[in-house]
């Protein structure tokens, strides 16, 4: 019997009608899902039952078609909830977030991205009609806000009189969009407690559009050709890549590159952009 | 470090935003203006209800 799973994100597609310069995904990349991803999503799914299935973008519901055509391809969802995370572009009015959310085959929870970045293109009220919209469906709602500096929390004060829902607090990670733009949370120095921890995902699994199954939901998935996503879940579980990233912890993956550890700057106190530099300068995955 | 200094940086680290040598040393560089502003956040944090905080911490991607 194989193993279940917590959580499946699915990264349907990165097309988006918003162009957020702290964005994880490059703007000009429109590709979604092919026949044979999907299929593979699916048999996934059956496989392994996951606990959460996770639909990301670029927009989500501009995919609301494919993931109607994987919700209605499972065969039993009943253990599953199913949450999507949305930039709320539809959710101009009460009516038509509520038409909105309706239209997916099955869905339990919202995630709306909203930050600085996003409130350029998302009118705030459709936060407020998007939440309303949630409480009316018995749907569970909550924001994503990315920053880059704590001092961005302070904006969060103008959630208080909508209602009473948790906030995911994001630090920007330097890929895609964010890395062109230089846009990047921000350290004061570096924390040398990072190397004790290890990836804080590996108990995740993504299907990376274009790229297959893996525990990485970063730039090495995202961003590069290393061998770091595979076509099926047992795969990637066998992986070098795996292996590696689920049993060591970012300092012994360090020793083990063979790559210096003194000096380090602020920026890889993040696990990510420590694990990154580790794989793309070193021959851990030749 | 004062008390209020002290808040912040818990909240910081609390959120995962910051190791506590990395919080001490970010909360002495704000202004008073800055500190203030973060503290109400942090307050208004802290009387929320235990099992539904306002704010949680997630894993840096998107």
């Amino acid at each position: 019997m194989p193993r279940s799973i917590k959580e499946l994100g699915v990264v349907v597609g990165y097309r988006c009608n918003f162009k957020c310069a702290h964005c994880c995904t490059r703007h000009n990349r429109s590709q979604g899902l092919s026949a044979v991803e999907k299929l593979s999503i699916i048999s996934a799914i059956d496989r392994y039952n996951p606990g959460t299935l996770l639909f990301v973008g670029g927009e989500t519901t501009l995919y609301l078609e494919t993931v109607n055509e994987i919700l209605s391809a499972a065969r039993d969802l009943s253990g599953s909830k199913i949450k999507v995370t949305t930039n709320g572009h539809f959710a101009r009015t009460v009516p038509s977030a509520v038409r909105m959310l309706r239209s997916f085959k099955k869905l339990d929870s919202i995630q709306l991205s909203y930050d600085r970045f996003h409130a350029e293109f998302l009118p705030f009220r459709n936060v407020k009609n998007l939440y309303l919209a949630c409480k009316k469906l018995g749907m569970k709602f909550c924001v994503i806000n990315t920053i880059t500096s704590p001092l961005e929390l302070v904006g969060l004060k103008k959630f208080w009189p909508i209602g009473k829902f948790k906030v995911l607090v994001n630090k920007v990670m330097c890929l895609g969009e964010a890395a062109r733009n230089g846009i990047e949370y921000a350290y004061p120095s570096f924390d040398s407690g990072v190397l004790n921890r290890s990836c804080p995902a590996r108990n995740n699994l993504t299907y990376v559009c274009g790229r297959g199954f893996s525990a990485c939901c970063s730039s090495l998935a995202f961003e590069t050709s290393l061998p770091v996503a595979h076509a099926s879940i047992a795969q990637h579980r066998r992986s070098r890549f795996y292996r590696l990233i689920s049993g060591m912890t970012l300092g012994r993956l360090m020793r083990k590159s063979g790559l210096p550890a003194n000096c380090l700057p602020p920026q890889f106190s993040a696990e990510c952009h420590l694990c990154e530099h580790i794989f793309k300068n070193s021959g851990l995955l030749a | 470090m004062k008390n209020k200094d002290k808040i912040i940086a818990a909240f910081l680290v609390s959120l995962g935003l910051f190791s506590t040598a990395q919080a001490t040393q970010y909360v002495g560089g704000l202004s008073i203006k800055e500190k203030q502003a973060l503290s109400v956040v942090a307050q208004a944090d802290d009387t929320a209800n235990d099992t539904d905080p306002f704010l949680v911490a997630i894993h840096d991607n998107k």
